[in-house]
């Protein structure tokens, strides 16, 4: 019984080896750094280095890594201080009363479907920044030497990196903020009262907790938040706006990620008799698996266990 | 948890399954009815259909599920359900002992959400194909003024909108640029997949059919295409449906009757197995993206039984009386197969089922 976790992944992971066997060995290295994902001419299926595949098919995830790795970096970079800001305020401007509350609305946020999320930015976020905030950051900043660089472009809609980046944020906040108060809130006495007896602020004293004296349990809440923010699929496929054979070219354009893309090729791929486009999405679900694996681990070595208690990655 | 949360909780999941499955029993007249069960999957544009006829068919029991072509096609090939509803005829080789056979026929709007330009714009598979490769970026181009010699065309950089999931619907779009613009088809083929689309600067994607209509109603300046059997959904101010063009020069809007000339265009090349596109049919009266909707089954089911209730409720799907009523088929904008097509095409091959 206690084994079974460990098997499952071993099954999970040589299950999805052996459906990638051919796309590793039909794309190679090209996988990784090519930005084509072309299924080949339907229905055509001719044999290449002694795989079945449809004729021109070649497989790139790099638009969808790229994509990924952008949205979720982006996500961190807003949700870490805005949890830092929350989480003090929380813990040392609050009664007690209202504390407990609070904590538990911020716990009841991580259980929302991410479907809700999607939902809400199509219909609510999505034509806000389209339609005020993005031209408006494009005119202002955009013009502005240097900054420009990032911030100009012109805005056509407002799906992609910028409205993906900030649900993504949204769906991490309550993670890495429990765990930021979970820390604060186990700080022993003596060095906060030795903090305040220098005549720091509190502010000042929730500021050393998160940053001096717990920063690996910090970092490793921001490990677990980007491990979630790297496989959340559904909020980010209804807001990305759909992006392939190209990279992203302005702050305001349109974005793909791995999960997004594995969900939203499903079907289109059984349409292919050889079966590569199916080895093809195992692979990258391989990957994917992967990245966040190694995020989740690393997050929960940073953070050691008694922080992270109760807060899985999914 | 102590042992009576544990208890609760274990009470509730029981309530919850038995409740749902109990739920699920009566909806479908449970299995005790002595009725033969089909089960479909497939298609996302078919399954409200195959919902209306579920209930009213009275000779077996039909389950739906509504999981994209592709699964559609897979399924009924693997012999998980019996029928595999798929807006695309098999691609490639058909397997032995499976059939794709012509149901219905469906067809799509180009619509477009352009500020200051009414319903009914002039455009054609050059046009378009141009869009999607990104040739024509500029709403006031000269070939889209020139289809419109009227219009006042805005002087801003053209959106295009594609769908992001495998669909039905990308089949019939992109077989209509391939039919009808040389370098599309030679370049870019036609499918299912979103893979298909070549990169377009601004471009957007949907999921699903409502995933484009949300892009094209909140995005000034785009088009995209939309089956049209979500007609309900796209009668909103900002969309302007697209008259398009025909093989033989005419631009044609998209009505039953100009379908059912399409059809009636390519009535002589339907071969036996079904297997064509309707696109880009010939006579002056053709709406050029309409295609013919399909189900995938294998011809040698389970038993005489099951074979026999299969044939009976395809017999009746096609038939003017029963399942092609206009009933069930006015409100999503499907059509019925012409007689001619269901008595050479479609009857011969439901005819091969055997148990």
């Amino acid at each position: 019984m206690a084994l079974t976790p460990v098997l499952i992944i071993i099954g999970i992971v040589s299950f999805l080896f052996f459906y990638s066997y051919p796309s590793i060995f039909y794309n190679g290295s090209n996988f990784l750094t090519s930005i084509t994902w072309y299924t080949g001419l339907q229905g055509n299926v001719v044999q290449s280095h002694g795989f079945s595949v449809q004729s021109g098919a070649s497989f790139g995830i790099l638009v969808f890594l790229v994509g990924t790795l952008l949205t979720s970096g982006l996500a961190l970079l807003i949700a870490l201080p805005a949890s830092f800001f929350i989480s003090i305020s929380v813990e040392f401007y609050l009664p007690s009363r209202i504390k407990s509350i609070l904590i538990s609305f911020i716990e009841l946020f991580a259980g929302i479907p991410s479907v809700v999320y999607g939902f809400w930015g199509v219909l609510f976020l999505e034509p806000i920044l389209y339609n005020y905030i993005e031209p408006w950051m494009s005119a202002s900043l955009g013009s502005i030497p240097v900054l420009g660089l990032v911030f100009g472009g012109q805005v056509t809609s407002g799906y992609g990196i910028i409205i993906s980046a900030i649900i993504l944020s949204i769906m991490i906040i309550p993670i890495i903020t429990s765990v930021m108060t979970n820390s604060l809130d186990k700080a022993p006495k003596e060095v906060r009262e030795s903090i305040y007896s220098m005549g720091a602020t509190k502010w000042e004293v929730g500021r050393y907790l998160l940053s001096s004296f717990h920063k690996s349990s910090t970092w490793g809440g921001a490990m677990l938040g980007l491990g979630r923010a790297l496989g959340e699929t559904m909020a980010v496929w209804m807001v990305a706006g759909g992006l392939q054979g190209a990279l992203p070219s302005s702050l305001y354009g349109t974005i793909n990620t791995m999960a997004a893309w594995i969900a939203s090729q499903l079907d289109s791929a059984y349409m292919d008799s050889s079966g590569m486009t199916i080895s093809a999405l195992a692979e990258l679900s391989l990957i994917l698996m992967g990245v966040s694996l190694i995020a989740s681990v690393i997050g929960r070595r940073i953070a050691g266990r008694g922080a992270l208690r109760g807060y899985q990655n999914d | 948890m102590n042992r009576k949360q544990t208890v609760l909780a274990i009470a509730i999941v029981v309530i919850v399954v038995v409740g749902g499955y109990a739920a699920y029993a009566s909806l479908t007249g449970g299995s005790s009815s002595g009725k033969v069960q089909l089960t479909e999957t497939g298609s996302s544009l078919l399954y409200p259909v195959f919902n209306k006829w579920a209930p009213d068919y009275k000779n077996a029991t039909i389950t739906t599920a509504s999981t994209g072509s592709g699964t559609g096609i897979s399924q009924a090939e693997a012999g998980k359900v019996n029928i595999g509803a798929s807006d695309a005829y098999i691609q490639g080789t058909v397997p032995s002992g499976v059939e794709n056979i012509p149901i219905l026929i469906s067809y799509q709007y180009i619509c477009y959400n352009v500020p200051g330009v009414s319903t009914g714009l002039n455009l054609s598979a050059n046009i378009i194909a141009g869009i999607y490769m990104g040739t024509i970026t500029n709403w006031n181009s000269s070939l889209i003024q020139a289809a419109n010699p009227h219009a006042t065309l805005p002087n801003h950089s053209i959106v295009p909108v594609h769908r992001s999931d495998g669909s039905g619907d990308t089949f019939m779009f992109t077989s209509f640029l391939a039919h009808g613009n040389a370098t599309w088809g030679s370049k870019y083929h036609f499918g299912t997949s979103a893979s298909i689309f070549p990169a377009v600067s601004g471009e957007l994607t949907g999921a699903q059919n409502t995933g484009i209509i949300n892009a094209v109603n909140a995005t000034r300046y785009s088009i995209g295409y939309i089956a049209a059997t979500y007609q309900t959904e796209i009668n909103n101010d900002h969309f302007g449906i697209a008259n398009l063009e025909n093989k033989a020069g005419f631009f044609v809007a998209p009505t039953v009757a100009n379908v059912k000339a399409a059809a009636s265009g390519y009535l002589s090349s339907i071969p036996s197995n079904g297997s064509i596109a309707l696109q880009y049919a010939p006579g002056n009266n053709s709406y050029p993206i309409a295609d013919m909707e399909y189900v995938v089954v294998q011809l040698h089911q389970s038993s005489t039984s099951v074979a026999n209730a299969l044939k009976d409720f395809l017999t009746w799907v096609l038939s003017p009386s029963g399942g092609s009523q206009t009933k069930y088929l006015s409100a999503m904008n499907l059509v019925a197969l012409p007689s001619n097509v269901v008595a050479s095409v479609s009857q011969p091959m439901i005819n091969k089922i055997t148990g």
